[in-house]
């Protein structure tokens, strides 16, 4: 079945796609490097705790690290090796991770089965346990938020329910063509993951969009929706424009509703999976195949031979490099970047190794992918407010953020950015915009961050003062019953009223007659009850001298 | 004549009343700028600022004891807020009080050199250090605020305060392509 997407989203732009077609976009397969580096936080949200030793031996598809945390995933040997410890390595974004290190064998043997029995049948098959094998399979989402996808059908907690399952073959970002490349080779696999999607989930309806100018990817996935033959699957052409693939534009293209503001797609009755997750999910539950690897596109103009190719997870991107014949051109250090042109992150080492985020990997002169350094100031042209797809006014941010009034950015809505870098795009005056609003989100981030610890630290503060002054009453308490204990035995032998004597003639009497009962008893006290009968007695002296 | 001026005593004693009423109903317990002023402070209890922990202070400034930049942890910024709150001119911090903290700090205990004396426990106003008596000494990280209290009574001065590392969570992009390099 095929229809075209009746909506639109606002904003966006046509962008040179740059992209790998036909037999230029299959997949070749990637060497092994010598070391692989398995970063135990591959996904977002807390990392994974390793569970092996070094010196261990792991086939492929062994457990590496649990997700013993919730929102953790799980994190499995990609080829079989030996593992060598563990190292904080370099990803890039500022980000340090520790990774587990993997020293390949070179024998490549998998372990058959890792994840337990092959599941054949989605209607057949529990909700529950297809979201188990979900997690347990290290699944997140593989267009490059790394969103941990069990989470996503995990509905019950959320007290939400999912009518309608999207599967995103938007690949809009210029020079990516991962995804193109699995509609392509991946076509049933990706349907059928959409099926298992539907099943663990409850929803009714399966929408497979894919970009419209993407002829063969739409006839690859038709064929397999045909052969399918299921009335919920429905294939829809999107137009390609920039940002298209972003979550909230394309739920806005198929179904002309808009993601509430700070809400999820799952307030709509939504959840959106890339194509490649679908396709490691129907191989996580018909072949007990954990995620190990992903396909990457080394692209760029500085790389020798372009392709896309299916990597190990923890591969160096130093390989990738090497296996597409190097890098050309007259920059012998070209600009890299993970991810596309748009939204990519620059990395600053070859080792990197590959996440299972990472999508691409674009090697380009410095010139050709870094924005002009010399931007002039804003002409409030209004083209980026234009461009917008997330329907934001990018200059107001843009001289808020400047003028770091990040509250009153925050006021006109900076964290709905998507950061698609539409707005840098079309700047005729070459504003790094998307630093600036980073920047900002960072920094409001960072003040949240502040608040809530000094909360806390209010919190443990009075928490501690009312404990204190409890022990003080205790203590007060206690000294009163003793010394009430003392006067009632006192009483019946003085002739003198007790109440005559000042507390200081008391306290004085109350040590004569301790002193005496001491000397006839030969229990011998210890040191520590001493100090406190010094320390009440200064005390109560203290007591009488402020009474008097 | 009579009955306007008897009118408009009887109207003024009913609305004296009224508002009388409301006065005591209505009262609020605290002083509401102290508590706006109290969540304008970091809260890390360091004493910094010459009163025993923020809200002492918060009520200094609120009865025009303290002036608004005697708080070297909240820093500029939390000047700014103080004098943006209480509609007065920002002044830099005053130097006689502490300098700021170039980054958030954690104190750390030299584990093999504490002798286990608990007078840093004592002083932690947080509760984040835990040990016992001749047993060594650690610092909950994540509680640690960094106010520097535990490190005078300490008698082998075996605590540091360290930076903060950056990690992913708190990691901040610069501010623009030029200044970061990036």
């Amino acid at each position: 079945m095929r229809q075209k997407a009746s909506h639109d989203f606002p904003g966006g732009l046509r962008l040179p796609g740059h992209k790998l077609y036909g037999a230029r976009a299959r997949t070749r397969i990637a060497p092994l490097p010598s070391l692989l580096r398995l970063p135990l936080r591959q996904h977002q949200g807390p990392p994974a705790t390793p569970c092996v030793k070094p010196g261990q031996h792991v086939l492929r598809g062994d457990l590496l690290a649990t997700a013993s945390t919730p929102g953790s995933v799980a994190i499995h040997a990609s080829s079989s090796g030996w593992v060598r410890g563990i190292q904080p390595h370099y990803l890039g974004e500022g980000d340090t991770v520790d990774c587990i290190l993997l020293e390949p064998d070179q024998h490549d043997h998998t372990r058959s089965q890792p994840l337990g029995d092959c599941y054949t049948d989605p209607a057949d098959t529990p909700a529950a346990e297809i979201i188990a094998r979900i997690a347990a399979a290290g699944i997140v989402g593989l267009g490059g938020a790394s969103f941990p996808s069990a989470r996503k059908l995990q509905t019950g907690e959320m007290q939400a329910s999912l009518q309608h399952v999207i599967l995103n073959g938007a690949e809009c970002e210029p020079y990516i063509s991962c995804d193109g490349a699995s509609m392509l080779e991946d076509a049933d696999a990706i349907v059928r993951g959409g099926q298992w999607l539907c099943a663990a989930s409850g929803a009714q309806q399966l929408s497979i969009a894919i970009e419209d100018h993407h002829s063969a990817a739409l006839d690859s996935i038709r064929t397999a929706v045909d052969a399918a033959n299921d009335r919920r699957v429905r294939l829809v052409p999107v137009p390609s424009r920039y940002p298209q693939g972003g979550e909230r534009q394309l739920i806005q293209s198929l179904t002309g509703l808009e993601v509430p503001r700070g809400g999820l797609p799952l307030d709509l009755g939504l959840a959106v999976f890339n194509v490649a997750t679908a396709a490691a999910i129907t191989e996580a539950m018909e072949q007990a195949q954990p995620l190990t690897e992903r396909i990457v596109t080394v692209t760029g103009s500085a790389i020798a031979n372009p392709g896309n190719w299916r990597v190990r997870l923890g591969t160096p991107i130093a390989t990738l490099i090497a296996a597409s014949g190097g890098i050309t051109g007259a920059d012998a250090h070209p600009r890299m970047l993970m991810g596309g042109a748009m939204m990519g992150i620059v990395l600053h080492d070859n080792e990197v190794p590959v996440s299972k985020g990472f999508n691409c990997l674009l090697v380009g002169p410095t010139e050709e992918l870094r924005p002009a350094a010399a931007s002039h100031p804003c002409i409030r042209c209004g083209d980026c407010v234009d461009v917008c797809p997330a329907g934001l006014l990018p200059q107001q941010l843009y001289w808020h953020c400047q003028a770091q009034d990040f509250q009153a950015a925050a006021d006109l809505h900076l964290n709905a950015c998507i950061e698609c870098g539409a707005c840098a795009v079309v700047c005729p005056s070459e504003l790094p915009l998307v630093q600036y609003y980073r920047y900002a989100k960072a920094e409001l981030a960072a003040s949240a961050l502040e608040r809530r610890k000094a909360e806390h630290a209010k919190a443990r503060y009075t928490a501690r003062s009312q404990r204190l002054e409890r022990e003080q009453a205790e203590r007060e308490a206690a000294r009163q019953r003793k010394q009430a204990a003392l006067l009632a035995a006192q009483a019946p032998q003085s002739a003198q009223p007790a109440s005559a004597a000042s507390p200081a003639v008391q306290a004085a009497l109350a040590k004569a007659r301790a002193q005496a009962q001491k000397s006839t008893t030969t229990t011998k006290l210890s040191p520590a009850v001493q100090a406190a009968q010094e320390r009440a007695r200064r005390a109560r002296s203290n007591d009488s001298g402020s009474q008097s | 004549m009579l009955a306007a001026i008897g009118m408009f005593a009887g109207l003024a004693l009913m609305l004296g009343l009224i508002l009388g009423g409301a006065a005591h109903r209505l009262r609020v317990e605290s002083n509401p700028l102290v508590e706006s002023i109290d969540a304008l402070l970091p809260q890390t209890q360091c004493g910094q600022c010459a009163y025993p922990g923020c809200r002492p202070y918060a009520e200094a400034i609120a009865a025009g004891e303290a002036d608004i930049n005697q708080c070297p942890p909240g820093g500029e910024d939390g000047v700014l807020a103080l004098a943006e709150l209480l509609g007065r001119e920002p002044k830099p911090l005053n130097p006689d009080f502490g300098t700021a903290p170039p980054a958030p700090m954690v104190a750390f205990i030299r584990e093999d050199e504490c002798i286990g004396c608990t007078l840093c426990i004592q002083a932690c106003p947080v509760d984040a250090i835990v040990g016992a008596n001749k047993l060594m000494h650690t610092v909950i990280r994540d509680e640690c605020t960094g106010c520097e209290l535990c490190i005078p009574p300490c008698p082998v001065d075996c605590i540091d305060l360290q930076e903060l590392p950056a990690t992913t969570p708190v990691w901040a992009w610069p501010r623009s392509a030029q200044e970061g390099g990036a």
